[in-house]
């Protein structure tokens, strides 16, 4: 077993350098200049910006320098914004992105998941076909307008909810600005959730065990609901790994919609203004999220089925 | 001139602006958007004709690129459907993301691009000096030694009635050989809440808010105003600053010779009390008032000669420098040709600072609100390197101190006890925030959630302009298109002015941008008594 | 040896392709979703072709006009017929659509099937790189990619989306066929001599080819939001063309005015809700395992 997690954990690293060096590169290919301004700038205030952040090296050496820098947890200085490092907008927006992105997870869970249950002890009946249209109805609206439309709904028409920016404190007022976030992030994920749901229930439905559990006279409720859901929502489960990365970077769009300062927003503004240390700091901070949600995924399934252990 | 009686606003604004109703077209201009749209396109057709193209027939497929930005698309598209319909020419466009976009517009790999420019003084010049020879700007191809010359002598030249007409001479030349397409002059489009007041439109969008108040209905209890600066300045050090959002937080947090009225935006006095400049122009003395910096110490006239030194020193990475070449030797010492002591400022005593220029500027007073002109405490620089400009550390002489950077997102400002008018300040505590999506922060707006915009979805203006919250005015900017004279057969003067002739305007500005905005057929914006193009 | 061959075959591969399609058939929500998507798909092929309008021809006098008689979908900023544009955009949507997953599922059946045939170590370092090439934040490499082209044209659209789609399909590919392979009538056709492009064509294909159908009816509506996602960021199809995608990010700029999102939306969000239930039809049908 530990032969197992220390061989998962060593190809999650391999994967992360292999990203990082491929980020690297894309930046670096990446046309326009951090520093390209309306004028073209005298040569001389290039070459004051190139040494200042240590473009004038060569390549593998930037590379190496920052590798060492990653090694630390430090992304390097913005060339974004001057004086500041990359550190200073990731830790922030990460703890912003993460705290939303759990929320809009778990509240994609609250309503996906009896949605999908519910549907699937009603097959292919009325009541399937209406959960299961309105489940997917969240698939076909992307989240730029499903955003603006809450937006106009309940703020400026219906004034319920506040229309944006992070809550200042934790006083239920504050709070109120992410409701809107939160369910604009999780619609496309209740949709795949009571799909999920609905497919596991039915799978396991027509097991034998449960079979068996009916002909022994339990109340269909019962068997329903103490035997098929724990083992019907395992796929729903182990969609939670992936998932909570989806949510993530699927907030780049929420966070520009409702003012959050996230790392989606520091990220698309980095990419936007050609800071590369600030693309990197959010490409490593995504990616070894994912890592880490693909990895304690794989040592669940390794406890759960030895097979995996051999192969 | 019809279109001015729907925009009552618009003109009175102008008018303050400009101290007599403003003219926007230059008379006489070939190509003035009065004339009937039908005759403008015969001429072209007759040009492109002449140039070897009837009908478009042969013209070669080129492309349009413009950053991404909702009516920059909409222009181009509207362009391209009007070359097509008039003149049979098929033209591409394309839209990048800005980095990219600069970058092919610097490098001259372009056919036609949609270009802007506000100038940050109010000065012909300030337009003008982008289409020289030697202009970081002028990537298109197109030069001539004349206009050059004019520029040239126009910066010598003491007279300001003869350097105007110098300067309006120049830019006939530069229309007439047309390597540029001017379509418009910018609009500032505000929203702001009925109790703000003292806030005034003024053509560099400059809002000093020392002298704001908050009174009436729904003013806030706290007494803290809320406007959004749309993003994050990319950084606080004056030295380093090169944006606007840098500038409109600077001003408030350091006080330099002199700063913006906010009427008009003309300079006033500010650290300095007064200047004198030498007969031959060249020579600029400043007499400091008493202040001092927000840890006590005096502000001396060797704090502005050093940190002016410090922003010319050839490590100092900042656009902004070029923003103080017209100070003597300042070019050679940021090239590293030149010790920094040749800078062209000396303090000749605690309260006194004598600046050389390298030639006449009679706009310099309107250069020194620029914060690359900020000083900045030597000690604490000295003690804490790049990391001097947080809020703890910081020391400042300005109005405003920043109480928190919350990074992406907002600022908080505070009065500063210690600025030598601090109790004459009436706004006693304000907030920028860095919302960039302008229907993000209009809802904000419309919630009560910030209370000032200075940018609204330009699609949602039209329908803004009539309410009373609303405040707009024409701004010290042009938007135009540029040609790639490198492109064949873009170098023949016939053709680029088929090009621009076919445009029409009125209907850019009427249908599609429908925010009050001027056509304009020139290059400067007409806000400048006395100037004429000819 | 032909004849028992011929046998395996017909029970392993035609009769649950039958069964599967008799299942689907009854489903009655998928049923009509393949009549709804009909109707928009050969009305993105008609309307623009009978309508009085060009869709680049605009009407300087009606910009930003509301739906009447002369257009019924209203104008848009320019003035141009906002109906014509939204069926040309239809066209461009679907071909972006279906092409890009064509593109993701040919390469994504190629490597799966060759990494599992492959099998041992070729096999780990295949998957190696598409594990990696999944902690990569997709997105990111689109739009670094977007930025990198020259020029906007559907073609590369369609590319760069289809480049980076493939990823879930090699996996499903090499998954099914792995199992496959230790099948027992697979077995039986071994033992039988028969070879192996003749096991492939016969039976590999046939029972992949169930999940292979279902994941692309799925993957067609995440391509199409994609492109509206990246025409949200501005890097979709450029002007005069136009897509679903790109006509609901300029609607979304002026929510007031309903007719500029609603009339794409709502045909997105048609074709988008069918193509999915179509998808859980079949899935439901052809009885595919959950990822």
């Amino acid at each position: 077993m530990l032969g197992f997690l220390i061989r998962r954990f060593a190809a999650g690293l391999a994967t992360l350098f292999v990203i990082a060096v491929l980020s690297f590169c894309f930046t670096r290919l990446a046309p326009g200049s951090p520093f390209s301004s309306e004028r073209q700038l005298h040569p001389e205030i290039i070459k004051a910006y190139e040494e200042y952040y240590g473009l004038d090296k060569p390549i593998y050496v930037q590379f190496w320098r920052a590798l060492r820098g990653y090694l630390h947890l430090d992304f390097g200085p913005s060339t974004m914004y001057r004086g500041r490092s990359v550190n200073e907008y990731i830790e922030p927006g990460f703890a912003k992105s993460i705290r939303l992105g759990l929320l809009g997870a778990a509240f994609a869970f609250l309503i996906g998941l009896p949605l999908g249950v519910f549907a699937s002890a009603h097959q292919n009946k009325a009541l399937d076909h209406a959960a299961m249209s309105v489940a997917t109805l969240g698939i076909c609206v992307p989240n730029f307008v499903l955003g603006p439309l809450l937006v106009l709904l309940f703020g400026l028409t219906l004034k319920w909810l506040p229309t944006g920016l992070w809550p200042e404190d934790g006083s239920l007022k504050e709070l109120s600005k992410l409701i809107l976030p939160m369910i604009t992030l999780a619609m496309v994920h209740i949709a795949y959730i009571s799909r999920l749901g609905r497919a596991g229930m039915l799978d396991v439905m027509n097991k034998d065990y449960i079979r068996t559990a009916r002909a022994k006279g339990l109340s269909e409720r019962t068997v329903y609901l103490k035997h098929g859901l724990k083992n019907g929502i395992t796929p729903v489960v182990s969609y939670a790994g992936p998932m909570v990365a989806l949510v993530l970077t699927g907030s780049i769009v929420v966070e520009k919609v409702f003012a959050i300062p996230g790392l989606g927003q520091h990220f698309i503004n980095g990419a936007l203004n050609r800071d590369a240390n600030m693309i990197m700091g959010c490409v490593l901070v995504y990616s070894s999220l994912v890592i880490a949600l693909n990895f304690l995924v794989d040592v669940a399934y390794g406890f759960l089925d030895p097979r995996v252990r051999v192969s | 001139m019809s279109s001015r009686s729907s925009l009552p606003l618009v003109l009175v604004l102008a008018a303050a602006a400009c101290g007599k109703p403003a003219s926007p077209a230059a008379q006489g201009a070939p190509e003035s958007p009065a004339r009937p749209q039908a005759s403008a396109a015969d001429e072209a057709r007759r040009l492109l004709a002449e140039a070897g193209y009837p009908d478009g027939k042969g013209f070669p497929e080129f492309e349009i690129i413009y950053n991404k930005a909702e009516w920059h698309t909409k222009i181009a598209a509207a362009i391209q459907e009007m070359w097509r319909s008039k003149l049979g020419i098929k033209v591409v466009t394309r839209n990048t993301e800005w980095k990219v976009y600069l970058d092919l517009v610097q490098k001259g790999r372009f056919d036609i691009a949609r270009r802007g420019y506000f100038g940050e003084y109010i000065d012909p010049e300030a337009f003008l000096s982008l289409f020289t020879a030697d202009s970081g700007y002028n990537s298109g191809g197109w030069t001539s030694a004349g206009y050059d010359r004019m520029i040239f002598q126009s910066d010598r030249e003491l007279d300001p009635a003869k350097r105007y007409a110098l300067l309006g001479k120049a830019e006939r030349l530069l229309l007439d050989e047309a390597p540029l397409m001017p379509l418009y002059n910018y609009i500032a489009h505000n929203l702001m809440k009925p109790f703000i007041k003292g806030v005034y439109h003024n053509v560099r969008e400059m809002h000093p808010l020392q002298n704001v108040t908050l009174e009436g209905e729904g003013a806030p209890a706290d007494g803290t105003l809320i406007f959004n600066i749309s993003e994050e300045p990319h950084s606080l050090d004056p030295a380093l600053a090169d944006d606007i959002a840098g500038l409109k937080v600077l001003m408030h947090v350091f006080e330099g010779l002199a700063n913006y009225d906010p009427r008009d935006a003309s300079p006033v006095p500010a650290a300095a009390e007064r200047w004198e400049i030498s007969p031959d122009g060249l020579r600029w003395t400043f007499h400091l008032r008493p202040a001092r910096w927000s840890n006590g110490d005096p502000v001396t006239a060797e704090d502005f000669a050093w940190s002016w030194r410090r922003a010319m020193s050839p490590k100092m990475p900042s656009a902004y420098k070029e923003r103080m070449y017209v100070v003597k030797n300042a070019r050679a010492i940021s090239r590293g040709e030149a010790s920094l002591d040749a800078l062209g400022v000396r303090a000749v005593d605690d309260r006194t600072l004598v600046v050389d220029l390298e030639h006449p500027a009679p706009y310099f007073a309107q250069l020194v609100c620029l914060m690359v002109y900020y000083p900045v405490h030597r000690a604490t620089v000295e003690r804490h390197g790049d990391k001097w400009i947080e809020p703890d550390r910081i020391v400042h002489n300005g109005p405003y101190r920043i109480v928190e950077a919350r990074r992406g997102d907002r600022m908080i400002f505070e009065a500063n006890p210690r600025y030598r008018a601090a109790d004459a300040l009436k706004l006693k505590r304000f907030i920028f925030l860095h919302v960039t999506d302008e229907r993000t922060a209009l809802s904000l707006y419309e919630t009560g959630q910030c209370h000032w915009l200075f940018r609204i979805p330009t699609d949602l203006v039209d329908q803004m302009r009539g309410r009373p919250d609303y405040m707009a005015g024409p701004i010290h900017g042009t938007y135009f298109y540029t040609f790639n004279l490198k492109k064949k057969p873009l170098d023949d003067v016939r053709v680029r002015r088929a090009l621009s002739l076919a445009v029409d305007r009125e209907t850019i500005v009427k249908r599609i941008l429908r925010g009050g905005e001027e056509a304009s057929d020139r290059l400067t914006p007409p806000l400048y008594p006395g100037y004429e193009v000819k | 040896m032909a004849a028992p061959l011929e046998l395996v075959a017909d029970v392993q591969s035609r009769s649950p392709g039958r069964m599967a399609m008799r299942r689907f058939f009854k489903n009655r929500r998928a049923v009509i979703c393949i009549i709804l998507l009909a109707v928009v798909g050969s009305a993105t092929l008609v309307v623009p072709w009978v309508t009085r309008h060009d869709y680049r021809e605009s009407d300087w006098e009606y910009t930003y006009g509301k739906p009447n008689g002369t257009y019924w979908m209203g104008t848009d900023a320019l003035g141009r017929d906002l109906m014509v544009r939204v069926f040309l955009g239809g066209r461009i949507s679907f071909a972006i659509g279906f092409l890009a997953t064509a593109v993701s599922v040919i390469i994504g059946v190629a490597y799966g099937a060759t990494s599992a045939f492959a099998g041992g170590r070729i096999d780990a370092v295949m998957m190696r790189f598409v594990d990696i090439l999944y902690g990569m934040p997709y997105m990111l490499v689109v739009i670094i990619i977007m930025s990198l082209t020259e020029s906007k044209s559907v073609l590369i659209v369609f590319l760069v989306l289809g480049l980076f789609g493939w990823l879930t399909i090699s996996r499903i590919v090499r998954g099914q066929v792995l199992s496959l392979r230790e099948r027992e009538f697979v077995e039986a056709a071994k033992a039988l001599g028969v070879g192996a492009p003749a096991i492939i064509w016969r039976h590999m294909i046939p029972n992949i080819l169930g999940p292979v159908i279902v994941y692309t009816t799925l993957a067609i509506p995440s391509v199409m939001l994609a492109e509206s996602f990246l025409s949200f960021l501005g890097l979709g199809v450029s002007e005069p063309e136009t897509s679903w995608g790109v006509l609901i990010s300029e609607g979304q700029q002026s929510l007031e005015r309903w007719w500029f999102v609603t009339f794409p939306g709502a045909a997105l969000a048609i074709t988008l809700f069918c193509l999915n239930s179509i998808g859980d039809g079949l899935r439901d049908a052809f009885d595919v395992q959950q990822k």
